[in-house]
């Protein structure tokens, strides 16, 4: 009883394994369910060119807005950045951001926004690498960039394209003849909307 | 008892020698067997579980590492009381697992530290693995932010396979009650290998899918993926990785190597010389992830798994060395205060009472903490208002880039390898031709790049444009520098009109 136990386990554990190797690698329903980020291995999936920060803000019944960054110690888990600046495609935020409106005393509270804060990582350069590279002084640039709109409780209300689709989307749609064509048939792509989305799994699966 | 070879088992002193032999015959077996028999041979075969015990003994210890350092934040992170963030609702699942009130968030937290380290000493082992196995992916899964993880992943199959096996029969807490009664030198516990190869086989899995994962990615294939990760400023620093990713065509001989190590590793890591080439290319990876990209867990715990690819002899040499080594440094501090063995240690109810007990502290402890600041003195915390320049700023909506920022970088050599510069120099010879190598930032629009060469005070000699499409991330600019008398120059980046980036140089 206890060989045939543990036979099964053997071939049991192996075929879990080679599924979400053949899954992940066929890319075929690869983030169906839950259970798959326990047998999938992409551990190396999206680092782009630009850094990002995130800025949590909410604005008041006066019209006055606020800095939604916890007020007491944020957990930071590797030194270099706080809990809010991990959520990558902005679908906890609205969490985040009702619990410090939570922990607070404030006045009532009619939106939050998820602003994100990208600069190209040339910046990360320490000083004296910079100037390895470039002969001019390092100036840092940050672009800001209104990504997602909560209600009052945290509930995701809008989501905007990310930063590195929406360069990739002014790109594509920066050609008169493409534009008109797409005008012509449907005006579907309008990026300067916001539009609700079902979340992603993969979208969280980039840490290793 | 009688080995499979027919000899009798040997007393424990001789048990590596005849263990060798007992190899030597399981090997003959092997290459003569079935497919049914090889099975059996490869998971089946009996050992005592030291490499196993050594699993057990180090990774609790490097899971502690994250699982300490989230103790003062179990309110927020994983409890009603705060912000959990379960990875479950990114695949649409609502309530998937239960979300704690703070006190029982916290008393499963203690659990889970108290069973992390009860692992570690093998004390009841078995159930504190189970305990590991349920808590420590249960409290990743509710903080899809900063705590779920891939080695969240890899720990919990770890874990798995770890409670499975008899970890605990030696080298441990358990096998010191066991044997305390009798003062007879008890032989070791012999078990089936099969936990040990699973784990052996999982290990190549993970490797394997990593490849895979770089196969889908074509930025890793000309180096941009690694750089921007090295530049990367949310792991631990990494000052190695900002200096290396100043040379692109040195990543990209790294990025080569890792690939074939990864996709190699399941096919040659089993036995012989190639296992050991194998696994120190491994250790020094790992040790690169952590000294380039800012990793520590991660590696740790591969580090950790590489016991599972020690045959029973040398994890006994690796476990005796570690005695030794305990034994020079804490051994006399530790001798004075050792416990004596008391059976009551070995029940269930000792066990739960400790457990009971750490978890009521914590709870206790915690609720003093006064982590959103309730009881201040000066009332609740405030939220702080903006001022109107930085609402215009943080609203300001960007949506395209300055030119400046469509580059990463702008360097000068001679030669070229894979795309990539290969020397980085500022001086050139009259008789060469100087590359100007232009790495842009993707995705960016079609762009019109021009390398002007300038003399010294800023007189343009020539002019050189090319278009770069959306899809090109490399640009190279081969400039002859033969009409030039020697002098300090200067080449003039510019992207779509507007000045980028000046380099000097000089012709010798």
């Amino acid at each position: 009883m206890k060989r045939c136990l543990s036979r099964s386990f053997i071939v049991g554990y192996l075929l879990l394994l080679g599924y979400g190797f053949v899954s992940h690698t066929f890319q075929y329903k690869h983030n169906d369910h839950l259970g798959m980020y326990f047998i999938v291995w992409d551990m190396f999936c999206g680092w782009d060119a630009f850094e990002m920060r995130k800025h949590l803000i909410a604005e008041g019944e006066s019209g006055q807005y606020y800095d939604l960054s916890a007020p007491w110690k944020e957990f930071n888990p590797y030194l270099e950045a706080e809990r809010r600046h991990f959520d990558s495609w902005g679908f906890f935020s609205g969490y985040l951001g009702a619990n410090t409106l939570k922990q607070t005393d404030h006045e009532p509270i009619v939106r939050m926004y998820l602003v994100e804060e990208h600069w190209s990582k040339k910046y990360n350069l320490p000083d004296p690498l910079w100037s390895k590279r470039f002969d001019e002084p390092k100036q840092k640039r940050s672009y800001y960039y209104m990504r997602c709109e909560f209600d009052e409780q945290g509930t995701l209300s809008g989501m905007h394209y990310s930063w590195p689709n929406q360069l990739a989307y002014r790109a594509l749609m920066n050609n008169p003849r493409l534009k008109e064509d797409v005008a012509k048939s449907q005006p579907y792509m309008d990026a300067t909307k916001f539009f609700g989305i079902q979340p992603v799994a993969h979208a969280l699966s980039a840490t290793p | 008892m009688v080995n499979e070879d027919g000899s009798k088992e040997a007393p424990h002193r001789y048990q590596t020698i005849a263990n060798f032999k007992s190899v030597a015959v399981m090997k003959n077996r092997f290459y003569q067997a079935d497919i049914a028999q090889r099975f059996r041979i490869f998971f089946e075969a009996q050992e005592v579980p030291y490499a196993m015990a050594l699993l057990r003994i180090t990774l609790p210890l490097v899971m502690l590492i994250g699982v300490l350092q989230r103790f003062m934040y179990v309110r927020e992170l994983f409890s009603t009381d705060g912000s959990p963030t379960p990875i479950w609702e990114t695949y649409g699942m609502k309530n998937f697992l239960p979300i704690l009130p703070p006190a029982a968030a916290m008393a499963l937290y203690a659990v889970l530290i108290c069973c992390l380290i009860t692992t570690c000493l093998g004390w009841k082992t078995r159930i504190s693995l189970i305990v590991c196995l349920l808590l420590y992916p249960y409290f990743s899964l509710l903080d899809a932010l900063t705590t779920l993880t891939k080695y969240s992943m890899v720990g919990t199959h770890l874990l798995l396979l770890l409670s499975v096996s008899e970890c605990g029969s030696v080298w441990s807490v358990d096998a010191w009650l066991k044997n305390s009664g009798s003062n007879a030198d008890n032989e070791p516990t012999r078990s089936a290998v099969w936990p040990r190869r699973l784990l052996q086989l999982f290990i190549g899995f993970v490797y394997l899918g990593a490849a895979s994962t770089k196969f889908h990615t074509p930025a890793y294939f000309n180096g941009d993926q690694l750089t921007f990760w090295m530049l990367t400023n949310v792991n631990f620093p990494n000052p190695l990785g900002e200096y290396l990713s100043l040379y692109p065509a040195l990543t990209l001989v790294f990025a080569y190597c890792t690939i074939i190590w990864e996709v190699l590793f399941l096919f040659i890591a089993w036995k012989g010389y190639t296992k050991w080439i194998m696994i120190s290319i491994g250790l020094v990876f790992h040790v690169m992830t952590y000294l380039t990209l800012g990793l520590l867990i991660f590696p740790l715990m591969f580090a950790c798994c590489y016991f599972a690819f020690l045959e029973e002899h040398e994890s006994l040499r690796v476990g005796k060395w570690l005695q030794g080594v305990w034994k020079r440094t804490c051994g006399p501090l530790f001798d004075s205060y050792a416990p004596l063995p008391v059976k009551s240690f070995g029940t269930l109810t000792a066990f739960l009472m400790m457990l009971a007990v750490l978890a009521t502290i914590s709870v206790t402890t915690e609720a003093q903490m006064d982590v959103y600041g309730e009881r201040n003195p000066q009332g609740r915390h405030q939220l702080q208002p903006l001022s109107t320049e930085e609402v215009q700023t943080l609203f300001r909506n960007d949506t395209s880039i300055h030119s400046q920022d469509n580059i990463f970088s702008m360097d000068m050599g001679t030669a070229l390898a894979a795309g990539l510069l290969i020397d980085h120099r500022t001086s050139f010879n009259a008789q060469e031709t100087a590359i100007v190598q232009c790495r842009l930032v993707r995705p960016h629009d079609d762009l019109w790049l021009e390398v002007n060469m300038h003399s010294a005070d800023g007189q343009l000699l020539k002019r050189n444009g090319m278009v770069a499409p959306r899809e090109q991330s490399t640009l190279n600019f081969e400039l002859p520098l033969n009409l030039l008398t020697p002098g300090d120059y200067a080449f003039v980046l510019k992207v779509n009109g507007q000045d980028a980036h000046h380099r000097k140089f000089s012709v010798r």
